[in-house]
């Protein structure tokens, strides 16, 4: 009896040793695995990869709202290398993008004028102006809102000197003109 | 069957016609739909007060030259000859040839003010209404834009020059068809005669006030601070400020570095 006991006795002591042993070994060894990144974000200083990785991760159906972080890294990677070719390679990107069933047609267009043209697409193009001016201040506070982003693509992503000052001396003239039309459709 | 024929040929020959009178009535639209709108901003009345203003404006200035010379080389040798706060004889003729000078000059405007002011309100309203008309009604803020791709900026005048002068460089690049960019100047001569219209309202109030000084004998023999900047505030308005003309260069269209993206908007 009292051998059988201690039998019984070794035999638990050997299964929870090994168990402890087990588990600490487990422990030890086992590496927490990787979380593989499905959409990761353009980075790096080169243009082309990162236009490439934006490509890429913007093809997962999953990655489809990323959009704006991947268009938002593209500007900030694209300002290391600035020049001309810059615009063309956004163009292309917001065309495939709307290929893609991304973004819009009228959202392309509008991203790459905002960016990339010295047209305010800010101004309201419905409607007589004498409509707007109840809204005068909104519409300048947008506009020069836009210039700062004209300012990132035409100044500091294509370094495009000339473009972007006649962005900005436009909108100091269209200042003028609808304070003048504004001032005067009041007098009515 | 002749019959049959010639009737055919002459329906044949309608119908070309109608076509063709079509086709070429859609092609007439379509061209006239791309060209910019035709803005009348300037017709021949407004162009007749811009230049009766500039007119009134000289003929006010030369009268004002005077007798603000005169006053400004009366206080400097007032100032330099120490006879601020002195009794000497000399000195209280110079302070009161000065309060003579400073009568001439507000009587002067006192009389200019209401032709200026009349012949400004003119212009004003002439062009206010063609801007609500051709501007405010017949566009929308993006065509504003649209308007300003002509190559030729105007210069600004405001503020840099005599009103005269302003005036008639206003009623020269119009007459001579110079600037492409009517909106531009219509705008600048709209804002511009209005803020002169406040300004005359302003000088005709201090005047009247300072005339109520003169009066009430409250001027003690010579210039008081608020005359001088009477003075100042005439002088700024009337003969304006002397600056370089720093208009901006024009910028040639490369605009898009050469390249043209189909994301493009008219």
């Amino acid at each position: 009896m009292r051998h059988r006991i201690s039998t019984l006795f070794k035999t638990l002591t050997l299964f929870i040793t090994a168990a402890i042993m087990a588990l600490s070994t487990g422990c030890v060894t086992q590496q927490p695995k990787p979380v593989a990144d499905n959409c990761p974000i353009p980075s790096g200083n080169r243009v082309d990869d990162a236009f490439l990785t934006a490509q890429s991760t913007l093809s997962n159906p999953e990655c489809r709202y990323k959009f704006d972080a991947v268009l938002n890294a593209l500007l900030v990677i694209s300002q290391g290398d600035p020049k001309m070719e810059n615009q063309r390679l956004f163009s292309d990107f917001f065309i495939w993008a709307e290929k893609e069933g991304l973004i819009s047609k009228i959202q392309a267009k509008k991203y790459y004028n905002t960016y990339f043209m010295p047209k305010f697409v800010s101004l309201p193009s419905n409607y007589q102006t004498c409509s707007h001016c109840p809204n005068l201040r909104k519409i300048l506070t947008n506009c020069k809102q836009e210039l700062k982003k004209k300012e990132v693509g035409l100044l500091k992503i294509c370094n495009n000197k000339t473009a972007y000052a006649k962005a900005s001396d436009d909108l100091q003239t269209i200042a003028l003109i609808l304070e003048a039309i504004c001032s005067a459709c009041a007098v009515e | 069957m002749e019959k049959k024929k010639s009737f055919i040929n002459i329906r044949v020959s309608g119908l070309i016609t109608i076509t063709l009178c079509l086709l070429s009535l859609f092609t007439t639209h379509a061209t006239l739909a791309k060209q910019q709108p035709k803005l009348n901003l300037f017709p021949i009345d407004v162009t007749e007060h811009l230049r009766n203003t500039g007119v009134v404006a000289k003929d006010m200035e030369n009268r004002l030259k005077g007798a603000i010379g005169k006053l400004e080389n009366q206080t400097k040798l007032y100032n330099e000859t120490g006879c601020k706060g002195s009794e000497d004889p000399g000195c209280i003729e110079i302070a009161k040839q000065m309060g003579d000078h400073y009568m001439e000059m507000i009587t002067i405007m006192k009389n200019s003010l209401p032709e200026m002011k009349s012949s400004i309100r003119s212009t004003n309203k002439g062009i206010g209404a063609n801007l609500r008309k051709e501007l405010g009604k017949k566009t929308t803020p993006a065509d504003i834009q649209r308007l300003l791709s002509q190559k030729n900026k105007p210069k600004v005048f405001k503020g840099k020059y005599s009103l005269s002068s302003r005036f008639a460089k206003y009623h020269e690049l119009i007459s001579s068809g110079r600037t492409n960019n009517l909106a531009t100047l219509a705008s600048e001569i709209y804002l511009d005669s209005k803020e002169v219209l406040n300004m005359i309202d302003l000088m005709e109030a201090e005047i009247s006030q300072q005339e109520t000084y003169i009066r009430l004998g409250r001027m003690y023999g010579t210039l008081t601070s608020e005359m001088m900047e009477t003075v100042q505030a005439v002088k700024s308005v009337v003969f304006g400020e002397a600056e370089d003309d720093s208009a901006l260069p024009f910028m040639e269209d490369e605009n898009s570095g050469g390249f043209h993206s189909p994301l493009e908007m008219d």
